[in-house]
């Protein structure tokens, strides 16, 4: 093993977080006034009332529970992904594990704002949890929104402990390694570890646990959320189909918003010896797999629409192709199930620009599903009479980017505070890799 | 008489509608209303008795009665009124709550009556247009404040009394008049003031008690004279070729003549078939529509023979092409001011290009399906009754009571009196037109229309659509906070205070009639005296909707309990049932087999709504009868 090597490795990571560049600070600024933009909306909504969105009757859920649904569906592909790639033993995750685990512990931070900021008296959310209190009131447990609060708290509070887990043994090397606050700061993190055969034993005996516990319960969370929607009896809601297509498209736009950070990472820290072309082009194909499962879904939802024989709900899937929101459905065809083709050609996932695209488009396309899929039911329920159109309001949009601003920043801070590749594990890899190279005949 | 050439009708449909309502025993002809209220009413009013004397319907389908009519509103004294006033022979005019220069400006110019009359005293709760006109100006009490005797039909008289002490310092009219009266020497024939005592002595203490007078009511049959019909009303017109539909005047449920247009609750109750609230529209079949190049909701010009108005259209097949309807308040600025109220004005629509926002603009055009509103024919047989589908859970049993509505559509005229009722009753906010073009509108029950295409010509039911108290409430099971749920007496009960918003019930409420407050809703001092202590006031963030009026089933309860007896069928009634003008809504315990609405129940007629989704709702609905009587 190449001493060198190594220490390029530990080098190359303490770098992103000793190193900050202007562009650093331009991004934190935009995201941090993307977050004081939104909060300043959300306290319109506070100081008024809901009625600064766009929200009406029928259409009573709108762009912020789309930009909840939408950041738990990102949140997924982190940690399920890094938990998956770690029982594959693949390479691909010591350089990308870390930083979608992080993704996915704020993209659940983001989206657990949604639900308190949707509900029309905020102040009282806490209710939504089932603690003793005086007036010895239970929540509902029939109501898959009280899953909802359960599936999610436990995913954020599983994801949570998973990354620092996994970030043990870089905090104890980062409090060897740096100095000023930083030091005691990662000397209190890191729990003393200190790298000890024992501790490392029982590091990879509990390590395991949690990935395993991580990769059944972001089928789980996915799946409940989507029963929020599927347990009621809307048309176009009330649907089997409901679970798989939500963790598909979690998958999905997950590993859409992995390639943006990563490709983000990679360019601002010149990490390209770590994040490597056959790694995108891994990421690409996966893109593609996650695309034509979306793409069977939507059909197998038309097929099933009109062999179910409902009226009602033949005219939420004619509409919603054909409505007021068509424009949204055929971007949501071209941006989650036509551009996501172009990956069948090597060129284009190898062309990184082209994969940046590709993501963005799918990123959008996402949300816009979520969008599709809550507005039109709402919008063409059973009742003719009471059908009505919804446009979310500059307040809302707000709210929504600045969810989006949210997320960035913590992401920001945390690339500045907490490595964001495994150093510990890139080693591990970079051993194995050498040993490897320098024994090929056994 | 020949009528041909004067209505300008051919003599083969004159004929085929002749022989229809010569077909039709016992038949009834009614008149059109107040819409024709103009000079010619008399003689409208005589050829339809005419018609009904030689149909043989007098003592049948109608009956005379003497005496004065109940009300006196008759056009033609209002006319009266004003030519004798500009010939200078009206010294004084003393108004009591009307507002002449806003709505009677549909039957004359008044702005050059007042002008003629030198002195004008208004008694008036709100500085109307003809208060700001007028020299004096006194405030009366409002009339839950006042006394009063009022004339409902012939036979009844209905005793007004106060129901809470005057809010400001007002006085009562009838006492500035006795005080007058006494001041101008005129006392003695009148009872001293205050008016109250006058009244308590003019009626048995039974009769203020339950605030009704009943009088025998003489029946006279009256003879049809030779020289009847000898003057035909002229209902020609003279068409002006320049201009291009015909205008069709029709009243509005709302505002009557234009007299309610300054209430703010019923500029919220949307018209049930257009859906347009705060606003009055031009109806427009789609062919002229079409020609015009407009749809519903885009803003049209209309120029009639007296000036122009702006009004957005409302294009449906339930009107027939070539013209253009208007609600009459607001005809009055393109009518001329005399003659046949509309008939035979024509009027020119031009587009615009502005629009404005409806509440639900999604509703027109929209794809046959199962409809809301059923009808069945006379002969057919009753409609099934669908079983609740298998559950896992517990049956639900309603151990003591079981409150429902019923809803005849065969009565409901879509009126809206029930939406309005609904409001005062259970502390509705009124949000204002920007809110209810965006869908926000608070309404426990609106009146739904549904139009059946079926049968050649469309024809429109109404149907009030208030929450349908499920046994199988979708919206219970969906709350968080249990801010929802079935109560033993088949209530879907909302708890305010348990409710966080989340809004999931109305969501899932395939009947959508729950509503949102998106604000909290503002009121003064003063308009807060309007609100009914027995129901809260919910802040915004919170769910309501409709309580088959709680706090009255609460009250009928306590009291039978109080008298140890169980609850009388029909001692306790929701809000919107009591308002119910045709008794279209019927409230009542279904527990109680000898109830009203356990008849109705088990009428062949009765149905629920998307019983298929196995709601199994409380409310149900009578279908309506097609086909001819027998």
């Amino acid at each position: 093993v190449s001493n060198s090597s190594l220490a390029q490795i530990e080098r190359d990571t303490i770098a992103t977080m000793s190193k900050t560049s202007w562009r650093y600070w331009l991004g934190l600024a935009v995201s941090a006034s993307l977050v004081g933009l939104g909060g300043w909306a959300w306290s319109l909504a506070l100081r008024r009332g809901l009625g600064i969105t766009g929200l009406n009757e029928p259409v009573m859920w709108g762009s912020l529970i789309t930009t909840f649904v939408f950041f738990i569906g990102v949140s997924h592909s982190g940690t399920l992904v890094s938990a998956i790639l770690f029982f594959t033993r693949s390479p691909l995750r010591a350089a990308i594990g870390r930083s979608a685990e992080a993704m996915t512990v704020f993209t659940i931070l983001t989206a657990g704002l949604y639900p308190i900021v949707h509900i029309g008296r905020s102040w009282l959310f806490f209710w939504l949890l089932p603690y003793p209190n005086q007036r010895q009131l239970w929540t509902n447990f029939r109501s898959p929104l009280t899953w909802d609060v359960f599936a999610v708290t436990s995913y954020v509070s599983v994801s949570a402990l998973f990354l620092y887990m996994g970030m043990l043994p870089d905090l104890a090397l980062l409090a060897r390694r740096m100095g000023g606050w930083r030091r005691p700061f990662y000397r209190v993190l890191s729990l003393g570890f200190s790298g000890t055969d024992g501790e490392w034993r029982l590091f990879e005996k509990a390590y395991p646990i949690f990935a395993a516990v991580v990769i059944p319960l972001a089928v789980s969370v996915h799946s409940v959320v989507s029963w929020d929607f599927a347990m009621t009896l809307m048309p176009g809601w009330h649907s089997a189909i409901f679970a798989p297509y939500f963790v598909a498209g979690a998958i999905f736009s997950g590993i859409a918003v992995a390639i943006l950070l990563l490709s983000g990472l990679r360019r601002a820290y010149r990490l390209e010896r770590y994040i490597t072309a056959a790694h995108f082009d891994l990421l690409a194909k996966l893109l593609l797999s996650a695309s034509l499962v979306m793409t069977f879904v939507y059909i197998t939802e038309f097929a099933m629409a009109f062999f179910r024989g409902s009226e009602t709900e033949q005219e939420v899937f004619r509409w919603r192709a054909t409505g007021a929101y068509a424009p949204v459905f055929w971007s949501v065809v071209t941006c989650n199930s036509l551009a996501p083709l172009a990956l069948f050609s090597s060129r284009a996932r190898k062309n990184l620009e082209a994969l940046i695209v590709i993501a963005v488009l799918v990123t959008v396309g996402m949300w816009l599903e979520r969008f599709l899929f809550i507005v039109t039911t709402l919008a063409r329920n059973y009742v003719p009479q009471n059908w009505g159109n919804y446009l979310p309001s500059l307040p809302e949009a707000l709210i929504c980017l600045g969810g989006f601003g949210w997320f960035a920043t913590l992401f920001l801070l945390f690339i500045k505070f907490f490595p964001c590749m495994a150093i510990s594990e890139s080693m591990q890899s970079q051993h194995a890799r050498e040993a490897m190279g320098a024994a090929p005949h056994g | 008489v020949t009528v041909g050439p004067k209505v300008r009708l051919d003599p083969g449909t004159i004929r085929k509608l002749a022989a229809r309502l010569m077909g039709a025993n016992p038949s009834l002809c009614l008149g059109p209303g107040r819409a024709v209220a103009g000079a010619d009413a008399a003689d409208v009013a005589e050829a339809i008795q005419v018609l009904n004397a030689v149909l043989g319907n007098v003592g049948r389908t109608l009956r005379y009665v003497a005496g004065p009519p109940a009300t006196a509103e008759a056009p033609m004294e209002f006319s009266d009124f004003t030519k004798r006033a500009a010939a200078g022979e009206v010294g004084a005019l003393v108004l009591h709550h009307a507002d002449p220069l806003g709505y009677g400006s549909i039957h004359s110019d008044f702005v050059s009556t007042m002008a003629s009359i030198s002195f004008i005293a208004a008694f008036t709760n709100e500085l109307d247009d003809t208060a700001h006109n007028a020299h004096l100006v006194l405030a009366d009490h409002h009339f839950l404040e006042s006394w009063s005797d009022v004339p409902t039909r012939p036979g009844r008289v209905g005793i007004q009394q106060p129901v809470m002490e005057p809010a400001l310092t007002t006085r009562a009219a009838a006492d500035e008049l006795l005080v007058a009266a006494r001041l101008l020497g005129k006392g003695s024939e009148l009872p001293p003031p205050p008016f109250g005592e006058a009244l308590r002595k003019k009626f048995q203490p039974k009769e203020i008690e339950e605030g009704l007078r009943l009088t025998e009511i003489d029946t006279v049959t009256p003879r049809l004279l030779p020289t009847a019909l000898s003057k035909l009303p002229d209902v020609g017109g003279t068409p002006n070729a320049s201009l291009g539909l015909s205008l069709v005047v029709i009243p509005s449920f709302r505002q009557l003549d234009g007299r309610k247009a300054r209430s703010a609750l019923l500029e919220e109750i949307p018209d049930p078939l257009s859906g347009f609230a705060w606003t009055s529209w031009v109806e427009l079949h789609p062919a002229t529509a079409s020609s015009l190049g407009v749809s519903t909701s885009d803003v049209i010009g209309i120029e009639g023979p007296a000036g122009r108005c702006e009004l957005p259209a409302f294009v449906t097949d339930t009107i027939r092409s070539g013209v253009a309807a208007v609600p009459i308040a607001d005809a009055a600025g393109i009518l001329p001011k005399s003659g046949f109220m509309g008939a035979g004005t024509r009027v020119k629509l031009s587009p615009t290009g502005f629009r404005i926002e409806r509440p639900h603009p999604e509703t027109v055009g929209v794809a046959a399906r199962t409809p809301l509103a059923r009808s069945i024919e006379r002969s057919a047989k009753p409609l099934p009754v669908l079983q609740p589908n298998p559950s896992m859970y517990p049956e639900v049993t309603h151990p003591v009571h079981h409150w429902a509505l019923a809803v005849d559509l065969d009565r409901c005229n879509g009126c809206g009196a029930c939406t309005a009722a609904c409001y005062v009753e259970n502390n509705l906010a009124v949000v204002g037109a920007d809110e209810v073009a965006r869908g926000r509108s608070m309404s426990w029950i609106p009146v739904k229309a549904d139009v059946d295409r079926g049968r050649g010509r469309p024809s429109v039911t109404f149907l009030p659509l208030s929450c349908q108290h499920c046994t199988a409430a979708p919206c219970e099971s969906v709350c968080p906070t249990y801010a929802t749920y079935h109560t033993k007496e088949g209530l879907n009960a909302q708890v305010y205070a348990r409710c966080v918003g989340t809004r999931y019930c109305e969501n899932n409420c395939p009947y959508g009639v729950r509503r949102f407050n998106f604000y909290d809703s503002s009121r003064t001092p003063l308009q807060a005296l309007g609100l009914n202590p027995d129901v809260t006031v919910r802040e915004r963030g919170v769910t309501e909707k409709c309580t088959l009026c709680n706090q009255r089933i609460r009250a009928g309860e306590e009291q039978a309990k109080l008298e140890n007896r169980p609850v009388r069928d029909g001692e306790i009634v929701s809000a919107c049932a009591a308002a119910c003008p045709t008794r279209a809504i019927a409230f009542g315990d279904l527990k109680d087999p000898s109830s009203e609405i356990a008849r109705l129940s088990k009428d062949g007629r009765a149905y629920k709504l998307l019983e298929e989704l196995n709601t199994q709702p409380g409310v149900f609905y009578l279908a309506r009868r097609r086909g001819e009587s027998t």
